[in-house]
């Protein structure tokens, strides 16, 4: 792996770590202000800004996941990626251990989709964001998840300690967990 | 309209097992005409069942069952219900 290479795949994963915590925090408080999916019509600012927070950070991480992590960390792999497309790239990931499903991944990417929908707002696509709390609970986990011993040895490859050690804090199965209780 | 019928029938088969036997799925926008442009696929779905707070997770199972058999492309799902986007729709589209 190349000087480059290395640096995309850290900053790459800086900013999805920045992405999860802000978007953490959202569903947080979110859940704080116990709104339900009957609530929609009666949003008080802070409600507004709380689920633009979320569709925004939510958006990101699916976007920078796709785009920029993904890649980084399939080259740091030394798979061969140049010509492949999107869904081969998410199989590979999946075969490799790094993702519980690929179908899952693109499950949770139409759900970005809907944040970005052309049509007129409605009482209804607000509570898109109340909906995608369940789904993202029912799923089970939110973000990129990997067992420590297969992301340590990728990382380890990629000669860069430092992101190692932040792996193996983020890619635990129990946080996922817990994240999802939390959006009962 | 510019669906082959296997493809409609792709959409229906596929609507009616995520949203219920009775949906009914309008075909509008770009492909509900037969001009040649656009490849956006804008479908508007009358669910059979009411509202049950499981909309969004029938519409992405909706969308992963089409992507599965037509390929990755645009889809557009709009449910019906009182907005005037949904009569521009019904009077603009084609019923399937």
């Amino acid at each position: 792996m190349t000087a480059p290479e290395i640096h995309a795949l850290q900053h790459a994963y800086t900013a999805c770590l920045t992405h999860e915590e802000v978007l953490r925090e959202a569903l947080h408080d979110l859940n704080q202000r116990g709104l339900t999916a009957a609530d929609p019509e009666r949003l008080s600012k802070e409600d507004r800004r709380l689920l633009d927070q979320f569709a925004y950070r939510y958006t990101r991480l699916q976007d920078d996941m796709g785009a920029r992590f993904m890649p980084a960390a399939l080259r740091a792999m030394d798979e061969e990626i140049a010509a492949m497309p999107m869904v081969d790239r998410l199989n590979r990931l999946e075969q490799l251990g790094w993702l519980p499903s690929a179908e899952g991944w693109l499950d949770l990417r139409r759900i970005r989709n809907e944040f970005a929908h052309d049509y007129p707002e409605t009482p209804q696509e607000r509570s898109i964001a109340y909906s995608s709390r369940s789904l993202l609970h029912a799923r089970g986990w939110v973000f990129w998840t990997t067992s420590p011993g297969r992301s340590g040895s990728a990382f380890r490859k990629c000669g860069s300690s430092q992101i190692r050690a932040k792996s193996n804090g983020l890619h635990q199965h129990k946080n996922v967990t817990k994240i999802s209780d939390n959006f009962r | 309209m510019r669906l082959t019928p296997k493809q409609i029938e792709t959409i229906l088969s596929a609507a009616r097992i995520v949203f219920g036997q009775e949906t009914e799925v309008w075909l509008f926008g770009s492909r509900a005409d037969d001009t040649p442009r656009g490849g956006d696929i804008d479908l508007l779905i009358h669910p059979a069942h009411p509202a049950d707070g499981q909309t969004l997770a029938r519409k992405i199972r909706f969308l992963g069952l089409l992507e599965r058999d037509l390929g990755e492309r645009k889809i557009d799902i709009m449910p019906g219900d009182q907005r005037p986007i949904v009569q521009i729709a019904h009077e603009t589209g084609v019923k399937l």
